[in-house]
């Protein structure tokens, strides 16, 4: 159905941009981060302006590569490329990068963007354990050291006032997004997982007021909308696994076009940016434990399968949204998902019996062979579920 | 009367069925022109079994070329297709590898012959028929003598590369090194056998175990594979390379029979 206000998105995308370009003149810096991990409420709070990095267009690849390893994944590739394009947005207007160095990968582009940049990288060490005391002490410390490092940036104090505001801000973002997200889930709804994804991804860029704005706006035309009465009886999906980035579109098409509908995702670009993550306590303690708890992405170590934290909240979620089957994404390179595809498909066979289709995939791979995979699956769930 | 058709990449393949047996069928060279290759096959197909167009009541294509048919009833993944092909002709098959000629597959089939999962390779051509043409043609050797011919070999050569293409230079390198042929084509075998065999241990094999498409005619990969899994192929009469289309046409009955 169409949902007017997103129909606007596009236009406060390109506006944004502008504004940063006029803020920046003022001498308010810019924060690239890659990862859900980084706590962006604290660098807002801190009167900078974050942007979360990446997006699938090939544009940057084949200069990525020029600066960072072949085998490392596309999504990296990508944002290498785009801050080392001095005519881009990123080289021009994001003055300080950063990104949870669980994944090895981010870890490595931060030390390139770092040599060939000159840009300031703070690399934020995750645990990769579950969080136990100790894990809890080093991430708080991790978190203050941040915060420390951007106060050096801005030459101010971090304003405990400013802090409490941002996280009521970012707080009130995610409860909006959970409450969208539960309805997008139900048969009927007004408002698509698909168009949910875009909304998510336009919080990366968007001034955090106006985008708790537009995600009013959002929630109340969804309301007002209702849940319609529907015989659609298509596959519930839940698309697991690698970042599936902004302009990454083809799985996502492909499933719906092949008589899918994704209703629930694990995305560290989709559920992932807020599930978890409303912080109760107003300070860097509160918001280093906040983060820490929240559910890891594949980098994370988890000794005992059974209490796998990752497995835990894809499980939760299958029962929650009714899901039919998972379409896991592993990106080449990806290795902490793709390594664990299998493991992933026996656990949830074994759990709930949901079958995992698993997609080996690189940006501009064959199309012929993802329909013929995806169509394939949900001709199986078709049999399973009697559809 | 109802017909399949699957439309490969190299070749095309169609099936007529009628009272639930198969009156005729026919494979033709794809040559990336798939609604042509769709349109002989069927019309060779109808002519072998003195019948026309008007009386096929339901059409299924397959294949990679499905998408580009605009006038059937209905397309459906070779992946389904197989599974339900293999089941007719032994419906005790529960595991069926096709070997096909830029892709192999895997797929598991319930009792009713439903495919209910698969593991699909068709990002390199060395567990491919790909691979057996490419060494083929290294070895002088007429593809369709292969498989024969590696059975005369009692000392196989271990190719170390996994890669086609460097495979390839090292057949070029074993040949300049005097070695036998048998004994250089035996090792292709072993070495597809291999690849392909991996990816159905890892997938689970379970009895009986069928094998499909145009590979499966290489008696040379049927052996090597039976000898690395353990497990022997049930038998077939029917030419495996037609198991797809066969599979089509018999979903291209339940449709008719679900609309009515």
């Amino acid at each position: 159905m169409k949902i007017r206000i997103l129909e606007k998105i596009d236009q406060l995308l390109k506006d944004r941009k502008e504004e940063i370009k006029e803020a920046r003149k003022d001498g308010i810096k810019v924060v690239g981060y890659l990862c859900c991990r980084v706590p962006v409420e604290l660098i807002y709070a801190h009167g900078m302006i974050p942007i979360r990095v990446g997006n699938a267009a090939p544009t940057h690849m084949a200069l990525g590569k020029e600066y960072i390893h072949q085998f490392t994944c596309p999504y990296i590739k990508s944002v290498v490329g785009e801050f080392l394009d001095e005519t881009s947005f990123y080289h021009k207007n994001i003055d300080i990068i950063t990104g949870s160095v669980i994944c090895l990968t981010v870890s490595r582009a931060l030390e390139v963007l770092k040599a060939y940049t000159g840009k300031p990288t703070f690399p934020i060490h995750v645990p990769q354990l579950p969080p136990g005391n100790e894990e809890t002490v080093y991430f708080t410390r991790e978190v203050k050291w941040f915060s420390q490092e951007l106060e050096k940036q801005t030459g101010k104090k971090l304003d405990k006032g400013k802090l409490l505001e941002s996280i009521e801000l970012y707080n009130n973002i995610k409860e909006d997004l959970e409450k969208l997200y539960k309805t997008q889930s139900k048969d009927g709804s007004p408002l698509t997982w698909p168009q949910l994804f875009r909304l998510i991804h336009a919080g990366f860029l968007l001034d955090p007021q106006r985008y708790q704005t537009l995600l009013r706006e959002v929630v109340e035309e969804v309301d007002t909308l209702g849940i319609q009465e529907t015989t659609e009886n298509r596959a519930r999906i839940m698309l697991s696994g690698s970042p599936v980035l902004p302009m990454d579109n083809l799985l996502i098409d492909t499933i719906e076009g092949a008589g899918g509908r994704i209703v629930t995702d694990t995305l560290c670009t989709g559920i992932r940016t807020f599930d978890g993550l409303s912080i109760e306590e107003p300070t860097i303690e509160g918001i280093a434990s906040t983060y820490l708890h929240s559910c890891p992405c594949s980098s994370a170590q988890d000794p005992d399968i059974e209490k796998d934290r990752r497995l835990d909240h894809m499980l939760k979620l299958i029962k929650e949204n009714q899901v039919d089957g998972v379409v896991y994404y592993c990106l080449r390179f990806c290795d902490p998902f793709a390594f664990k595809d299998d493991e992933t498909k026996a656990v949830l066979a074994k759990k709930t019996g949901t079958p995992l289709l698993p997609i080996h995939w690189e940006y501009g791979d064959s199309y012929g062979s993802l329909w013929t995979r995806v169509e394939g699956f949900m001709e199986a769930i078709e049999i399973k579920t009697k559809r | 009367m109802y017909a399949g058709v699957d439309i490969g990449s190299l070749v095309t393949k169609c099936v007529l069925l009628e009272n639930g047996n198969i009156l005729s069928w026919s494979i033709v060279d794809s040559r990336s022109d798939p609604e042509r290759a769709a349109e002989e096959a069927l019309g060779i197909a109808l002519s072998k079994a003195h019948t026309t167009r008007e009386d096929v009541a339901c059409t299924v294509a397959t294949g990679y070329g499905r998408i580009a048919l605009p006038a059937v009833d209905k397309t459906v993944t070779e992946l389904t297709c197989h599974g339900r092909g293999a089941h007719y002709l032994c419906p005790e098959t529960r595991t069926v590898i096709d070997i096909g000629g830029q892709d192999s597959k895997v797929l598991r089939l319930d009792e009713q012959g439903n495919m209910i999962e698969f593991a699909m390779n068709d990002k390199c051509a060395a567990g491919t028929g790909r691979f057996l043409e490419v060494m083929a043609h290294a070895l002088e050797i007429e593809l369709d003598q292969l498989g024969a011919f590696s059975l005369q070999s009692n000392s196989p050569v271990s190719l170390s590369n996994t890669c086609a293409v460097f495979a390839e230079t090292e057949v070029i390198s074993l040949l300049a090194s005097k070695r036998r042929k048998e004994d250089i084509a035996a090792g292709i075998h072993m070495s597809i056998a291999g690849r392909v065999g991996n990816m159905a241990k890892s997938f689970g094999v379970k009895r009986d175990l069928m094998m499909v498409g145009g590979v499966a005619k290489n008696i040379g990969v049927r052996k090597a594979l039976e000898n690395f899994l353990q497990i022997e192929f049930v038998h077939m009469d029917t030419d495996p390379q037609i198991t797809g289309a066969l599979g089509a046409a018999l979903l291209a009955k339940d449709f008719f029979e679900r609309r009515r």
